[in-house]
Order: structure tokens, then C-alpha cells, then sequence
């Protein structure tokens, strides 16, 4: 908005020259982390208040058993602050005619929406049993990115058309493979692996949200650099035009996650809820396929793929096929609360393994 | 009239609508379709059923319907297209049909056609009007969807209005067939069966396909009933299957007899697979033993005999289990439950032949009891069903308002105890809630039901629900059931799964036996050999009920302790040190805790500590110079902790008082 709205003043208006900042992806970028951020702090306290008073709160009807040493009673649906802070911030500073731009937010927003749908049943309904089924869940997120590989593959794709099909692993320079058609149903595999991992890892203060920023931060890099004509030849990555716009989304949802992580983080006054892990989940899946990079994602979001492979294991392998338990608990941060570790220091070890992994991804930039 | 029936997948479900069509089509304008699911006992028995009015048999049709399969999803989806394609198909025959009415029976075979015809009353191309009948006390899921949709539902049981949400209830009574009425005579009956004419004479069958349970309950009692001048009429079954071969079954029971009882004994006891004649073999008895459907109760009921029951376990709702119920409430009958009990072939339903005993004699040797249970029966029996349906019939075909008798029943809401799985049932026991008697015995029924139930995650439940319950008679069948031990599977073996029953099936075992504190001397054997089991947390749970069964001071073998002490993850090291507290030598405490002390993980160093102040308390550990100095090294850290909310502490405090003014 505010691009269109400098363009317009310096070409109609002949504006100040220092309108032409508005251009820059860097600046646009920043400004988008920094208003997004400031967004979300101001909504916080908002969506908070509103979320109490609704009632919309982590299952407790009865205050006569409140555990005072729990946080049961933390209103869930933060997610909100995320969305709303991000889709806000965001359409201040995007480019209005890029196709990623619109790519993203409907991710971010599909998913959203059936996070919130799934939350709020769930409030309702009183128990955890009550939101969406998992076939239901899995089938509108099959829907979306059907919709979706159905674009990317078709005439209508901003990428290129030897790159559409093509199959890169990160570490290596050319294409392992041309999927052709495949490749559409690989997209619907790799949307729907994210966005549930995602979804298992939000359950600890803070745990889903610092990992979840740091794998924007190296997809923002890499949307920087694939965008960039001098910086994709030099690092030897095929060049599309446009992916830049990905970074200033990138910086949005970054900005409106450290701000969520405000009231978020031990003892939380709030949690995202499916409403967040689903709409972040969905973003960084959207992400790793338009960028090219979704093996990527093994190693950046590393935490949510043990998270998701740990419960997926448990639930088929250990209690359905063997009647027994493989890990201690499932999720894996459960098994290391059981074993003795405090929260805090599970979700910070985590992030700390999340940025570890986050410069093991950015080494592929170079490492090729 | 053109009238449709409906109804199937089991027997039970067929005759009722049979006896009805029967009645009916004795009107010569009244023309009959039938739509069934193919394969069914619907097929077979109308296959059999001749002539039912001149006009030839009754023209079958079909269409496909399954019974539910519960909630997972993917059976799910393939029910629904399984029901859906049924009702397209029952959907086509009823247009080609154009019936006035509808007459359903229940069971998942009538699912479509009640579906297709209210769908296209609504849409206006069909006036069929729906009669559905319930024979069961409790009514199946099915008709408890299909009431909704009916305009009239016709009762056997009053008590089935309860939680029957439909426009209107009838209570009608069970349409048995009319043969019944006029029994032939039971000298004459006793002598064709070739049986003494004085004595009384005990009927024993089973269904058609006969009742293992009872079979094989009623030779361990053979030899008794008949010293005691008692004779019985036996109608074994034809089932003929892998698992149960009632005829070669009863050849050597019959073998056992013949060496055991004199000749004159033998020739009280006559046995056939099924009697064609059944009114015969009822005016010959005196008292019956059998299972509790609906038909063959209220055949029971209109033949005025008195009868013990015995309802099947684990059928689905419990359904004979509630119509015994009811039965017995009324004083009609008798009912002895199953339970289980090992066998050859493992834990399995079956009937204890001391119960039944205690059931059947006093029935047998007093005439005037035998005389009170049938004056009851009249007041359940509800003579004139099969006139009541018929008359309805003619009525909701003719659309006229139908005259009928409203049950007068309190109805009740929420689910009764037999709609409830076995895990709704633990859920409700474990909040603490308190239950009746009755109820009281029919959990414990229904925790028996589970332990032989097919699938591990029901007997899960049940062995979790015995422990819930508290009651160390479930102790011996928890017991067997981790003894028949089926060997698992390959791909479970190479997974490290070396026992029978799922890993979690002995955890919980194990954990049960603690909480109702089976102390017998089988319980404790099997949870010492679960100390070795391949599962941790099954030998965690087996050392944490033994550290509390076993009498104080009493050591396991250290022999028996290796595998925990090997494999030793935290919670192994944890339970360890919880058995050392209470059963270790106290002479040995620096080997025995002093690790624990050092321990990694901080909870095994919590452990230690509080076991080490519990030996401190109870005096089997004098405090020394060397304990005392502990307290200076041992590794206090830990990253553990609990926050409080104060806010949330006042929170409390507010809204137990705002509890307490209300």
C-alpha cells in the first residue's frame, strides 16, 4: 500500500526523492518487521482482554479445581495476534501485483481460518475432543494445496517453466530430478507434512514461535537472494524474478511473532492455538515449495520434523501396531519435561538447536 | 395396501415383520415387497418361507447397508458409501413399489429403505408412511436414528421409551408366532421325545446355531440334574464351525456320560440339534434354559414357561443383557450372566456351571416357584401383538390416526450404562462417581465382557476398568488373560515385543492388580515374572505393585531385579529405590542409595531423597555421622520446579465460597 501510494506521489506529485526508499525490498523488509511487531503488541493486550472475556480459554469450567500451579485457564486462539498483526503490517509494505504476495496471505489466512475454526470448537465445545476431526483437518488442507500445486504446475506459475517440475535438494548445484505431474502431488505431500508439524510442536510456551521465525529468516534470505539477479548468479541459484517479495512477508510474520512471543513466552498469558501453528505451518510449506528449497525444511525446521516424526511414531508405530510406548511421552518435549527438565529450559534448548539449524540451512547458500 | 418390509442382517430381526406380513397377507388386495441386504438371514429365511399366502413367497429385493463400524475413519467413510449405495437402491425399488407403508424391523438391514423412504416422503414422491418395531429392551443404534424418522414406533418393552426420541411410541408387545397358543398336550409330547412322563423335565436350547455356554455348562451338570430325577430335553445347535463343533462336541460329552451314569439315568436325557417341532418340545417342559432375544423370550413368555436365561456377552449394546434385565425386574424369569472363565482355549464368556446350578434347582424342585414366575409373565407378556401391529398397519396405511397405547414410562435422559463403551464406563468410575448395586454388579458384568472381548484395546479397558473397580476378584481373570498369551506376530517380534497381550495390556495389568491389592499368591507370581517382561513400563509397573503387595521386608531375588537394573532408565532406577524403602536390607543402603543420589536425572535424586527420609521415619535406617554428612554433597539442582499463581490461588478461594452460598 504505502509503495503504491510513494510511487503514485513521485511520479504524479513529483515527490521528494527520499520516497524511492519505499522501493527497496531491504527497507521494505525492516519497516514491515518493525510495524508488525509494534502491531502485535498493541493487539496483544487487546485480543487478550477480548479472548478472557469471550471466554475463549483452555478448558476449565469448573474454578472450584483450578491447579494454582498450572496454566490451565491461558486463553488459546493467541494465534490472532499473529494473523491479524502480520496480514496488517503486511499490506502496508507489500507490492500489490506480486503474485507471491497473494500466494502467501491466502496460505496464511486458509490455514488461519481452519486453526480458528478448530480452536474455537474446541473452546466450545469443552474439550480437546471436540474441534475438527483429523480426516476433516486433513481434507481442507488437502483442498488448499490442491488448489495450489494445481497453480504452481499450470500456465498461470510465476516460475519459470524448466523450474516448475524440477527437484533440488539443498548442498547440491543442479536438479536431482524432473518430477512432470508428480511433482503436483509431492507439493499436496510436502503442505501437508509442514503445516502438521508445525501444528505438533506448538505445545510448550514459546516453543513453536522462535523456531517458526527463524525458518522465515532463512527462507527470507533465500526469497532475497533467488530474487536477485547478481546475488543468484554469484551463489550459483537459477534466478526468478519476484521471489524478493517473499522476504518482506517473511520479515511481517517475523516481526508479528516476536511480538506474539511478548506475551507468549514463560508463563504464557496467552497460546497460538491451532489458529497460529496452522496458518505459520501453512506459510512456511507455501514457502519451501515456491522457493524451491522443501528439503530444505528437513534441516531448518529440523524441530518440527522431530516433533512430528516423534508423534507419528508413537501414535502408529508404538500404540497402534505394538500396544506399547516408544518414547516416554510424544510429543518429544513432553518426554524431556517427564524426564526432569523444566519447560523454560526445554523450549529455550530447542530454540537454540532451532537457530543452530537455522546456519546449518543458510551454509547450503554457499555449501554447493 | 401395498406394504414393505424390512429389516435383518440377524434373525431376530426377520421373524417379527414376518409374522406381521403373514397376518397381512391374508387380505387378498394386500400386495408384499421385501428389501434386504443380500447374503443375510432376510435371504435365507424368506428363501425357506413358503406359501405365506397362496400368492407365493414374498418378493425379496435388496440392498446394501453394513453394520456400524464405530468411529475411525476410514470404516467410517466406507460405511457411508455402503449405506449410500444401499439407499439409492432401496430408493429405486420403493418407487418402483409405491408402498403405503413401510414396515421396519430394525438391524443395519433396514437402515436403507427407512432412509430412502423418509428422503422421498420429503421431497414429495412418495406418501409411504414408517412403522418401525423394537423388539430389544434397548434399541440398537439403528432404530435409535430410524425412530426419529418413523411415524409410529411400536414397543415390545415399555421400557424401551426411554431415550427413544420419536413422534410416537406404541407399546404393541413382540408378535410370536400363533402356533404357540395352543400347545399340544405334554403327556403326548414327553412320550414322542421318548421321555418319562412324571419327573420335571428341563428344555435346553440355544438358538439354532446352539450356545456354547451353555452346552457345555449344562454336561458339567448332566450328572447331577438327572440322579436327581430330572429330565432334559436338549437341542444342542448345528454349529459346525473351526472353533466350536457342537455335534462333535456333544458325541464326547455323550460318551463321558455313558461311562458315568447308569443306563435308566441315560434315558431321561434326549438331544437333538434343533427341534423342528418347537410347540412339542415346549408343552414337554416343565422349565426352560435359554438364551434372552427378544423372540425367544416372548416365545417363552406366550408358552407360559417359566425359563432361566442367560443372555450372550458382548453383543453389541448389550442387548440381551437388557432384556433379561427387564425380564427379571418384573419377576418373569430367572437370568444367570456369563463370565469369564479360562478354558482350554483361553479366557473366554462362559457359563458357570455352580451358578447354574444355584439357578436351576430350586426352580426345579418347587412347582410353586416354578407358578410364581409364570403369573409374573402374564403381566410382561402383553397378549394380541400380532392383532395390535396388524390393526396399526391398516391404520397408518389408510392414514388414519392410529389407536394406540403410549408407554407409560418416566423417560430418562443421558445415556443408561448398556449404551456406554467400556471406556465411557472407566471414564465415569475413575471421576469417583457412586453407583447402585445393580449398576454396581452390571460394571462388573460388563468388565468381565471386556477382558474377553476380541479386540486388545476393549480388553485394555477392561483390565484398567478391574483395577478401577478395586475388586481383587478380578485378580485370577487378569491373571489369565496374560497367560494365554498368543505369540506375537513377526513384525511385533522384531520390534521387541517377546509377550502375548500389547505392552500396555500387561502395564495396566500390572497396575490393576495393585489397585484392587491382589495379594493371592498367582498375582504375585505373575507380576514377578513381569519384572522380566520386554517392556519397561511393564516392569516398572510390576516393581511398583509388588514394592506395595508384597508382605514388608520380604526380598525379591536379585536374580529376578536384572533386567530392570540393566535396561535402567530413569523410571526403572526410580521403582527401584521406591522397593528398596520398603523391602531392601537396610544394612545395604550406601550401595542401594547412594547412586541414586548422584543420579543424572534429578527425579531419581528426588526418589532417593524422600526414600531415604521414609527409612529415616520409620526406623529402619538409624541416622548416622555418615548420613548426616550426605547432606552437605548430595546434588541439589534441579531444573524441576511447579510455579504458583497467586492470582489464581485467590481465584480458588473466591469461587469455592461463591460454591458454597449456592
Amino acid at each position: 500500500m504505502l509503495k503504491l501510494l510513494a510511487g503514485w506521489l513521485r511520479q504524479e506529485l513529483e515527490g521528494p526523492g527520499w520516497l524511492r526508499l519505499f522501493d527497496y525490498l531491504s527497507v521494505r523488509t525492516m519497516m514491515a518487521a518493525l510495524t508488525t511487531f509494534l502491531l502485535s503488541l498493541l493487539l496483544g493486550r487487546l485480543v487478550i482482554r477480548w479472548l478472557h472475556r469471550k471466554g475463549f480459554r483452555d478448558t476449565v469450567d469448573d474454578y472450584g479445581v483450578i491447579d494454582v500451579g498450572n496454566k490451565r485457564g491461558t486463553p488459546t486462539m493467541g494465534g490472532l495476534i499473529i494473523l491479524g498483526a502480520s496480514v496488517i503490517g503486511y499490506l502496508l509494505w507489500f507490492q500489490a501485483d506480486s503474485p507471491y504476495a497473494w500466494a502467501g496471505l491466502s496460505a496464511l489466512l486458509w490455514f488461519g481460518l481452519l486453526g480458528f475454526i478448530d480452536d474455537f470448537r474446541k473452546v466450545r465445545g469443552g474439550s480437546g475432543q471436540a474441534g475438527l476431526s483429523q480426516g476433516t483437518k486433513l481434507l481442507l488442507q488437502t483442498l488448499f494445496a490442491t488448489a495450489f500445486a494445481v497453480w504452481v504446475l499450470s500456465a498461470a506459475s510465476p516460475l519459470p517453466e524448466p523450474v516448475q517440475t524440477q527437484l533440488f535438494l539443498p548442498f547440491l548445484k543442479e536438479p536431482v530430478a524432473d518430477l512432470g505431474w508428480f511433482y503436483g502431488v509431492f507439493i499436496v505431500f510436502v503442505i501437508l507434512a509442514v503445516s502438521n508439524s508445525v501444528n505438533f510442536a506448538d505445545g510448550m510456551d514459546g516453543l513453536a514461535t522462535v523456531p517458526a521465525a527463524v525458518v522465515l529468516m532463512v527462507y527470507a534470505v533465500l526469497a532475497y537472494v533467488i530474487g536477485n539477479e547478481i546475488y543468484s548468479g554469484y551463489l550459483n541459484f537459477d534466478y526468478v524474478a519476484g521471489t524478493g517479495e517473499f522476504a518482506v512477508l517473511c520479515g511481517a510474520v517475523i516481526g508479528a511473532c516476536l511480538g506474539f512471543l511478548w506475551y507468549n513466552f514463560f508463563p504464557a498469558q496467552v497460546f497460538m492455538g491451532d489458529t497460529g501453528s496452522m496458518a505459520l505451518g501453512g506459510l512456511l510449506a507455501v514457502l519451501a515449495v515456491m522457493l524451491k528449497q522443501e528439503f530444505l525444511f528437513v534441516i531448518a525446521g529440523g524441530v518440527f520434523v522431530v516433533e512430528g516424526a516423534s508423534v507419528l511414531i508413537q501414535e502408529k508405530i508404538g500404540i497402534r501396531l505394538l500396544g506399547r510406548r516408544i518414547f516416554f511421552r510424544a510429543p518429544i518435549h513432553h518426554s524431556f519435561q517427564h524426564r526432569g527438565v523444566a519447560e523454560t529450559k526445554v523450549v529455550i534448548r530447542f530454540w537454540i538447536v532451532a537457530m543452530l539449524l537455522g546456519f546449518i540451512a543458510l551454509l547450503s547458500l554457499k555449501f554447493r | 395396501m401395498k406394504v414393505c418390509l424390512t429389516g435383518g442382517g440377524t434373525a431376530g430381526h426377520v421373524y417379527p415383520g414376518l409374522a406381521v406380513a403373514r397376518e397381512l397377507a391374508k387380505d387378498p388386495d394386500c400386495r408384499l415387497l421385501y428389501i434386504g441386504t443380500r447374503g443375510r438371514s432376510e435371504e435365507l429365511i424368506l428363501a425357506r418361507e413358503e406359501e405365506v399366502s397362496g400368492k407365493g413367497r414374498i418378493p425379496i429385493r435388496f440392498a446394501a447397508s453394513r453394520g456400524f463400524p464405530g468411529l475411525s475413519p476410514l470404516p467410517l467413510l466406507a460405511f457411508a458409501c455402503v449405506l449410500g449405495l444401499g439407499v439409492i437402491q432401496a430408493a429405486l425399488h420403493l418407487l418402483r413399489f409405491r408402498p403405503d407403508l413401510l414396515i421396519a424391523c430394525g438391524g443395519y438391514a433396514s437402515a436403507p429403505a427407512v432412509f430412502a423412504a423418509w428422503g422421498l416422503r420429503r421431497i414429495g414422491l412418495l406418501r409411504t408412511r414408517i412403522l418401525l418395531h423394537e423388539q430389544n429392551a434397548l434399541p440398537g443404534l439403528m432404530n435409535r436414528v430410524s425412530a426419529r424418522l418413523a411415524d409410529v414406533c411400536a414397543l415390545t418393552f415399555a421400557e424401551s421409551a426411554r431415550g427413544l426420541r420419536t413422534r410416537r411410541c406404541c407399546h404393541t408387545g413382540y408378535p410370536v408366532r400363533p402356533d404357540l397358543d395352543r400347545l399340544p398336550d405334554a403327556a403326548d409330547s414327553r412320550k414322542a421325545f421318548g421321555l418319562p412322563a412324571e419327573g420335571p423335565l428341563l428344555l435346553v436350547f440355544g438358538g439354532s446355531q446352539g450356545a456354547r455356554s451353555l452346552n457345555r455348562a449344562l454336561y458339567a451338570l448332566l450328572p447331577e440334574l438327572l440322579n436327581r430325577g430330572v429330565s432334559v430335553l436338549h437341542a444342542y445347535g448345528s454349529a459346525s464351525g473351526k472353533e466350536y463343533h457342537a455335534g462333535r462336541e456333544h458325541e464326547v460329552a455323550l460318551a463321558g456320560l455313558r461311562q458315568k451314569l447308569p443306563e435308566e439315568a441315560l434315558a431321561m436325557y434326549h438331544a437333538e440339534p434343533f427341534f423342528f417341532d418347537m410347540p412339542a418340545a415346549y408343552a414337554a417342559a416343565d422349565l426352560c434354559l435359554a438364551r434372552a432375544g427378544a423372540g425367544t423370550i416372548f416365545e417363552l413368555l406366550s408358552a407360559g414357561k417359566p425359563a432361566v436365561l442367560v443372555p450372550k456377552m458382548g453383543l453389541p449394546g448389550d442387548h440381551q443383557v437388557c432384556n433379561a434385565r427387564i425380564v427379571e425386574e418384573h419377576g418373569a424369569a430367572a437370568i444367570v450372566l456369563e463370565e469369564p472363565l479360562p478354558s482350554a482355549e483361553g479366557l473366554r464368556a462362559s457359563l458357570s456351571p455352580d451358578r447354574l446350578r444355584e439357578a436351576l434347582l430350586p426352580l426345579l424342585e418347587s412347582a410353586g416357584r416354578r407358578q410364581g414366575l409364570q403369573e409374573e409373565a402374564d403381566s410382561l407378556r402383553r397378549a394380541g401383538a400380532l392383532q395390535r401391529l396388524v390393526s396399526l398397519s391398516h391404520d397408518l396405511a389408510a392414514r388414519r390416526e392410529p389407536n394406540c397405547d403410549e408407554p407409560r414410562v418416566a423417560m430418562e435422559n443421558g445415556p443408561t450404562l448398556e449404551h456406554m463403551t467400556c471406556q465411557a464406563l472407566l471414564a465415569r468410575v475413575e471421576k469417583g462417581e457412586t453407583f447402585s448395586g445393580a449398576d454396581r454388579r452390571y460394571l462388573a458384568y460388563r468388565c468381565g465382557a471386556a477382558l474377553v472381548a476380541g479386540h486388545w484395546l476393549t480388553r485394555n479397558c477392561g483390565v484398567k476398568l478391574a483395577g478401577a473397580l478395586g475388586d481383587p476378584a478380578f485378580a485370577p481373570l487378569v491373571c489369565s488373560l496374560l497367560r494365554q498369551a498368543p505369540r506375537p506376530g513377526r513384525l511385533r517380534r522384531l520390534f521387541g515385543e517377546k509377550e502375548g497381550p500389547q505392552g500396555f495390556v500387561r502395564r495396566n495389568a500390572a497396575q490393576s492388580l495393585k489397585r484392587m491389592g491382589a495379594r493371592d499368591a498367582e498375582s504375585l507370581a505373575l507380576l514377578r515374572e513381569l519384572l522380566r517382561d520386554s517392556y519397561w513400563e511393564a516392569r516398572v509397573a510390576a516393581l511398583q505393585a509388588l514394592t506395595e503387595l508384597l508382605p514388608a521386608g520380604t526380598e525379591l531375588k536379585e536374580e529376578e531385579l536384572r533386567l530392570l537394573r540393566r535396561e535402567a532408565n530413569f523410571e526403572e532406577r526410580v521403582a527401584l529405590l521406591e522397593y528398596y524403602g520398603k523391602h531392601g536390607d537396610p544394612a545395604r543402603w550406601r550401595e542401594s542409595l547412594l547412586p541414586g543420589l548422584e543420579d543424572v536425572n534429578s527425579r531419581v535424586r528426588e526418589a532417593a531423597i524422600s526414600v531415604l527420609a521414609g527409612m529415616i521415619d520409620s526406623g529402619r535406617l538409624a541416622v548416622c555421622e555418615e548420613i548426616r554428612a550426605l547432606q552437605r554433597t548430595i546434588m541439589l539442582t534441579s531444573t524441576r520446579f511447579h510455579p504458583v499463581f497467586p492470582l489464581k490461588q485467590r481465584m480458588r478461594e473466591l469461587s469455592s465460597r461463591l460454591r458454597e452460598d449456592a
